[in-house]
């Protein structure tokens, strides 16, 4: 007879964690786990047994999200900063860098699946290709969520959000560096 | 497919559409203390396009076509409040919340929550207890939960075991860390957390884990014939049998004894409370079986 257990493991203490609240992402197709603290970022695969691995120093790391179709793009943000990466393996990424219009805390980030980047502070901040833009009607955004299904966003949407002609050069510079 | 962007504040739920063959999306939005109970502390789409939203009274979710379901406390309802994170399964309707106390898991109208040392990394009632953040991943084709906590991380994972191996973990942890002259007796730490500090103690239940394990191997053996199983009962027996002898009278059960002092050379037993029926019962048990 088999049975089935909720089993936990209390893998780390938070020293080795630096003394930030985490957020943790999952990527989709892969064991692994993604931790934002307030070093870096780290990768950490549980089922393997290691230990989290700091991928990215990055000191003042807020949040992170992964492309919902490609676990290999992440985009990293913390004040005034955004980074756009591409994890080649467990412990190399390579990321180009970008300045965020604000130092407010980034409160909430999301790669949609079309390759635009939406990126909200306590105000819900567009990035575009025409500089930073506010939504005042959508202040003090604390969390927001795309659903799986984006495609290339609303005219609207996008001239607030579009980061896609920048991720494309960057993309492009990195497969050249490969 | 309807492309959807929910953006949570302190006041509203907004929620950006745009169907397909539409040029401009539609928006709606509503606000908190109207059909969800307080801000909004977390939010998270499902595979099927469900939105769940956490705050500190209830669960709400909605659906694709914007209706609204609120799980809130009471029974069969959400064990805990204060939702603090939000996972959803990648294989399954499963939906995982963290909260400032535990982590919930709630599948079809099912609860189960997962509290304390034996899930997080802490003491009960710590910091520990209150889950930072949340994220569900895959492993051996089950959930795989990673919570960050106010001390460190714990890692929620599924094990399919069978009833021999669940007890052979069991067997392993009696004979290092509960023998007791004989008695399976309970064990606390100097450290918490720190195995290593162990420490016996004698508790009022002694004679009722020991009839009770004793009761175990007698099955074991039955089951196995393994000499082990045979070891292990009659050293079993004899703790009862102490329990019995310290008394001075026949038949009469000590609930625990206590060394007086560290001194090997002479041992004084202090009899704590006599009498106990569950040790007989298991007393009996073992000698039906051998």
């Amino acid at each position: 007879m088999t049975i089935i257990y909720v089993f936990a493991s209390n893998v780390l203490t938070k020293n080795l964690l630096g003394n930030a609240e985490t957020q943790i992402v999952s990527s989709s197709g892969s064991t692994d786990f993604f931790l934002v603290t307030s070093e870096g970022l780290y990768v950490f695969n549980p089922g393997r047994g290691s230990t989290p691995l700091l991928i990215r120093n990055f000191p003042s790391l807020q949040k992170i999200s992964v492309h919902p179709s490609d676990s290999s793009k992440i985009v990293l943000a913390g004040s005034s900063r955004l980074d756009v990466c591409k994890h080649l393996n467990t412990d190399l990424l390579f990321c180009n860098r970008f300045s965020l219009p604000t130092n407010d805390p980034v409160t909430a980030l999301k790669y949609a699946g079309d390759g635009s980047i939406y990126v909200a502070t306590n105000k819900l901040y567009g990035m575009s290709d025409q500089g930073p833009k506010v939504f005042p009607m959508l202040a003090e955004v604390r969390y927001f969520e795309l659903s799986s299904a984006i495609s290339p966003l609303p005219t609207s949407l996008t001239q607030l959000f579009w980061m896609e002609n920048i991720i494309r050069q960057t993309l492009q510079q990195l497969i050249g560096l490969l | 497919v309807t492309d959807t962007l929910a953006i949570g504040t302190p006041t509203k739920l907004w929620r950006y559409e745009r169907q397909p063959g539409q040029s401009t999306p539609t928006y709606h939005f509503y606000r908190v203390n109207g059909l969800i109970d307080a801000a909004i502390t977390s939010l998270k789409f499902d595979s099927n396009g469900v939105l769940y939203i956490g705050n500190k009274e209830a669960m709400n979710f909605q659906n694709p076509d914007l209706t609204f379901k609120r799980i809130g406390g009471g029974p069969g309802g959400i064990p805990y409040g204060n939702i603090t994170a939000i996972g959803t399964s990648q294989i399954s309707n499963s939906v995982w919340l963290g909260s400032t106390y535990g982590v919930m898991k709630y599948d079809n109208g099912t609860w189960r929550y997962f509290n304390g040392p034996r899930y997080l990394t802490d003491q009960a009632f710590g910091p520990g207890n209150s889950i930072f953040a949340l994220a569900v991943g895959v492993y051996n084709g089950m959930d795989s939960v990673l919570v960050s906590t106010g001390t460190g991380l714990s890692w929620f994972h599924f094990l399919s075991v069978s009833l021999d191996d669940k007890a052979t973990f069991f067997q392993t942890l009696v004979k290092p860390y509960h023998d007791r002259f004989g008695l399976t007796a309970s064990a606390g730490l100097s450290n918490w957390g720190d195995m290593s500090s162990f420490y016996l103690q004698s508790s009022e239940n002694d004679g009722l884990w020991t009839g009770m394990y004793l009761a175990s191997q007698a099955l074991r053996y039955a089951v196995t014939k393994d000499p082990d199983a045979k070891r292990e009962a009659d050293i079993a027996l004899e703790g009862l049998e102490l329990l019995n002898n310290v008394t001075g009278v026949s038949g009469l059960f000590a609930r625990s004894v206590l060394n007086q002092s560290n001194l090997p050379v002479r041992i004084c037993f202090h009899i704590l409370i006599i009498d106990s029926i569950n040790t007989l019962f298991f007393f009996f048990f073992f000698f039906f079986f051998f």
